[in-house]
């Protein structure tokens, strides 16, 4: 049975290309995310997950580092965390600026396997054409 | 004129430099640490006109090493500036009465910077000199 779920992503990839095109009559695309999982420790629990697809993190380190060529990963890793960490911190100080708050350090990886992400409620946005995705939990 | 910036994230290291260039401190000399413990080994080296540093780091975090500079006699004038996502009213009221000179909130901007420049160049520096 593992033997099937050999490439499971480049088969989902196939799965919602073959789906899609012959439904709705477009192309498709996607690829990796990279994402930054964040714990919120005080005074209310939850987390927040930022996933951007990799092409979209990498415009934005290469705007914030001035380069043209393509970013180091680790530095659009750490870009996308930084991002994730300011999100939270608007986040909280919107809904509680009175209380002291405390965020836990970022989480970050690439592909398709995040932390768990169980009781998120999760946003799209978009950027021009380019969709990434937020997940907030709060206890 | 030498400034630290204290930020376990380089983006976040390189965007406050960019303020800092922007604010009036293009010709400054910039050193940078990753957490607390480390900017307090360069603190020792000298010539420091000022930190800017984050909360959550970690190792040694923000407040720890505001509250290392604010007891160590060298480091006594010497200007702390938070720069945090952390930074709300509520925590900056008590990062003021620990002996911060300033509290930004991130995402920084030149404009939140105008001000903290105009002080540290009116300052000087103010760092270990032994």
């Amino acid at each position: 049975m593992k033997d099937n779920l050999k490439d499971i992503d480049a088969k989902l990839a196939a799965a919602v290309a073959g789906s899609l095109e012959n439904m709705i009559f477009a192309p498709v695309s996607g690829g990796k995310l990279v994402w930054s999982n964040l714990e919120i420790k005080a005074p209310l629990k939850g987390a927040l997950l930022l996933a951007i697809p990799w092409e979209l993190a990498q415009n934005f380190t290469g705007g914030v580092y001035n380069q043209e060529e393509e970013v180091p990963p680790q530095l659009v890793c750490d870009c996308v965390a930084e991002i994730a960490n300011t999100i939270a911190g608007q986040l909280l100080e919107s809904l509680m600026p009175e209380k002291i708050f405390s965020l836990g350090l970022p989480e970050t990886g690439q592909g398709t396997s995040f932390p768990s992400s169980e009781g998120m409620r999760f946003q799209h946005f978009k950027i021009d054409d380019n969709v990434f995705f937020i997940g907030l939990k709060l206890e | 004129m030498k400034i630290l910036i204290v930020d376990d994230s380089a983006t976040a290291r390189m965007f406050i430099r960019r303020c800092l260039e922007i604010s009036g401190l293009r010709e400054a000399e910039f050193t940078e640490a990753g957490n607390g413990e480390e900017a307090m080994s360069l603190l020792k080296e000298g010539d420091v006109s000022a930190v800017f540093t984050d909360l959550n780091m970690p190792g040694m975090d923000g407040e720890t090493l505001l509250r290392k500079v604010r007891s160590s006699p060298m480091l006594t004038e010497l200007p702390v500036i938070i720069v945090s996502s952390a930074g709300n009213q509520a925590r900056e009221k008590k990062l003021l009465e620990m002996g911060a000179a300033a509290v930004l909130k991130k995402p920084p901007s030149p404009a939140q910077f105008m001000g903290v420049v105009k002080q540290i160049k009116g300052k000087g520096a103010s760092g270990y000199e032994g």
